[in-house]
């Protein structure tokens, strides 16, 4: 806004990233397993001080940062770039 | 004046002449989308994008006697509506609408300018009568009247009117008395109830 | 929430329908966004939501609300209510920094003065995850996304006041590249500007600086003429830096001087692969504008398209000793505002005409 700052940063994506992370625990649709663990991957990029937080994309902008603020720890531990049901169920935890 | 001079004479230019004070940026008419438009005598003009139609609204009649703030306004009894080149406006019968040429018309201190028709649209039972004054600028608001008993259709960008060009002997001050339509380049309702002489004929009646 | 939010939503989208079904938009894009929000209420309505629970509550309140965001926009963007001339701008400052092919400028509105504002809260991710799922459930996307402006309705034809658009224009780009977030998870490394205080005042602070810069690479000054008419002398609050702070980062990008906040948005820029923040204008000289002798200036190409913006200013606020000195107060702003609405509309008539013309629109 020019005067009064507009200030929706409700998250709107939440819902549709817990619908594909439940699909994925339940091993219903796979579909989305590639495009959920290049984000993770590029997290946990960030964490390890591989890859620069200006350089983040803006596919998975929020789901990005959401795990280096609030996932940064186990970010750290991950290795390769395909996870588990263990991995998608933590970070379901944090977005519900 | 020497032998050789041309002494310009009055009475309505011709193309080559109206190509000329264009070209000397002292006629201007913009957007000229298509040279052709000019003709030998006359300059197609085209139906711009914004039009106001008159309705019937909740007051009997219009009142162009006063322009009090407890009355309403002229405008109020016209419908602004838009359309982009190419798209279609329907003329009822006997509505009148008011639209501006898609030019911008600044006419030199010494030309006017006559609106009619082109006789294409004149024959559909359409009219208009307009005089611009020299050193007019802005776009031309034009009345329209569909005098027939069959709805028109035209469109947004079509040549629909002429204008004749007429040079005066002497010049004139367009701007030595308050203008009210000066750079208008959307249609605009009458100002007749804006006209300072009302007051003064009004006090007629207090004195 | 359960079953009954949604039906309820529903049936408000139902009456709002029946309302704008009517709406012609002279564009194809917004009629085609216009069937596909029908289509994708329709396929709601005609399912089982009754049987939705959980999370696929959340999902459908929030895609029913997104159909209803859409609908409220278009409805205030046919042809008739729309300012098409300056949203033509805008577009044109858009292509330089997005696909505009992908994207629907649209407005709301307002019957508050001064409510300029840019409504975020659908970006790409959004996007791409509703239609992800939309696809796989009922099987339809929708192929726009809407960028979606607010300003005032007595204010639509007002292109002195309308520059705060490119103001908020540059908060939409902002908000799509993620720039100012990214500098705020860099500075105090969290996503969350509400985290605290300072953290709000300094994420806000840089949004409102990045739309500065993004609206002077375009209209020069013309946005800080505006906003010294109606904020003049405001000191910092939460939400915006003092006016005297904005005007001086505004002049030392148009100066070409050190400017600290013009250098770390490029550096994330850079780092995004998005362009830089730059001058893209091009001056016209009041004495040799068009202007001057009352008909509509003649512009060359997008810069000076921009720019219209800056002269009409530099006009009006010299009106009482230039050319316009005779006129009532009330025609010098008359004048400026038809001129300029007039330049554009004349630039984008004619570049169409060419087009069609050299055959590049059939």
């Amino acid at each position: 806004m020019f005067l009064a700052k507009s200030t929706s940063y409700f998250q709107t994506q939440v819902p549709f990233y817990i619908k594909v992370l439940e699909n994925l625990i339940d091993n219903k649709d796979l579909d989305e397993k590639g495009g959920i663990d290049s984000a993770i991957f590029e997290a946990k990029e960030v964490a390890k001080g591989n890859k620069q937080v200006f350089s983040i994309g803006k596919e998975h902008y929020y789901f990005v940062t959401t795990l280096l603020t609030r996932y940064k720890d186990n970010l750290l531990d991950l290795e390769g770039n395909s996870f588990d049901e263990e991995t998608y169920s933590g970070i379901l935890e944090i977005l519900k | 004046m020497g032998p050789f001079s041309r002494k310009r004479r009055s009475g309505t230019i011709l193309k080559k002449e109206i190509l000329n004070l264009i070209e000397k940026k002292k006629l201007v008419v913009t957007p000229l989308l298509d040279k052709n438009q000019i003709g030998e005598m006359t300059m197609d003009l085209r139906v711009g994008t914004d039009f106001l139609s008159l309705h019937q609204g909740r007051e009997a009649y219009i009142d162009s006697t006063t322009d009090e703030i407890n009355r309403r306004p002229i405008k109020s009894h016209f419908t602004e509506t838009r359309r982009k080149l190419g798209e279609t406006f329907l003329l009822h019968p006997s509505q009148t609408i008011l639209f501006s040429t898609l030019e911008y018309i600044k006419l030199p201190a010494n030309i006017f300018a006559v609106l009619s028709m082109r006789s294409s649209y004149s024959r559909l039972g359409l009219t208009v009568s307009t005089i611009f004054q020299p050193g007019y600028c802005g776009c031309f608001s034009i009345e329209v009247v569909n005098t027939g008993n069959t709805a028109i259709k035209i469109m947004s960008g079509a040549r629909i009117v002429q204008a004749r060009f007429v040079r005066l002997k002497n010049t004139s001050d367009y701007f030595s008395s308050n203008r009210k339509y000066t750079c208008q380049v959307r249609p605009v309702p009458s100002k007749a109830n804006e006209d300072e002489e009302l007051i003064k004929l009004k006090g007629l009646l207090e004195n | 929430m359960n079953y009954k939010t949604i039906e309820f939503l529903l049936l408000q989208l139902e009456e709002s329908f029946s309302k704008s079904r009517s709406n012609i938009y002279s564009e194809v894009k917004k009629e085609q966004h216009f069937r596909e929000l029908y289509q994708l209420f329709k396929s709601i309505r005609d399912s089982e939501y009754r049987r939705l629970r959980g999370n696929e509550l959340y999902v459908h309140f929030n895609i029913l609300t997104y159909i209803f965001k859409g609908l409220e926009y278009l409805d205030n963007s046919t042809l008739n209510v729309i300012p098409y001339e300056i949203v033509s701008c805008l577009e044109k400052a858009l292509s330089d920094w997005i696909r505009r092919e992908d994207f629907i400028v649209v407005t709301s509105l307002s019957n508050r003065n001064l409510d300029f504002y840019f409504e975020s809260g659908y970006s790409e991710e959004y996007f791409q995850g509703l239609n992800k799922y939309v696809s796989k459930f009922y099987g339809t996307t929708i192929t726009h996304r809407l960028i979606r402006i607010g300003l005032p309705k007595v204010l639509a034809r007002d292109y002195l006041s309308c520059v705060a658009l490119y103001h908020e224009l540059g908060h939409f780009v902002d908000n799509e590249l993620n720039i100012s977030k990214k500098l705020l998870l860099e500075t105090y490394k969290t996503d969350n500007p509400r985290k605290s205080p300072s953290t709000f005042m300094y994420y806000s602070h840089r949004t409102e600086y990045f739309a500065d810069l993004f609206a002077a690479q375009y209209i020069n000054d013309a946005s800080d003429s505006f906003l010294n008419y109606i904020a003049y002398d405001e000191p910092d609050s939460q939400t915006h830096p003092a006016t005297a702070k904005r005007t001086k980062v505004v002049q030392e990008f148009l100066s070409n001087q050190y400017c600290m906040e013009k250098n770390d948005f490029n550096k994330v820029l850079k780092a995004s692969g998005s362009p830089q923040l730059s001058l893209r204008h091009n001056s016209i000289d009041v004495s040799n504008s068009d202007f001057i002798d009352l008909v509509p200036q003649n512009l060359e190409n997008d810069g000076q398209l921009h720019y219209i913006f800056k002269l009409g200013w530099d006009i009006w606020k010299e009106s009482d000793d230039n050319f316009l000195k005779d006129f009532k107060s009330r025609q010098k702003h008359q004048i400026i505002n038809n001129l300029i609405e007039k330049s554009i509309s004349n630039y984008t008539i004619s570049a169409q005409w060419k087009k069609l013309n050299d055959g590049t629109i059939q």
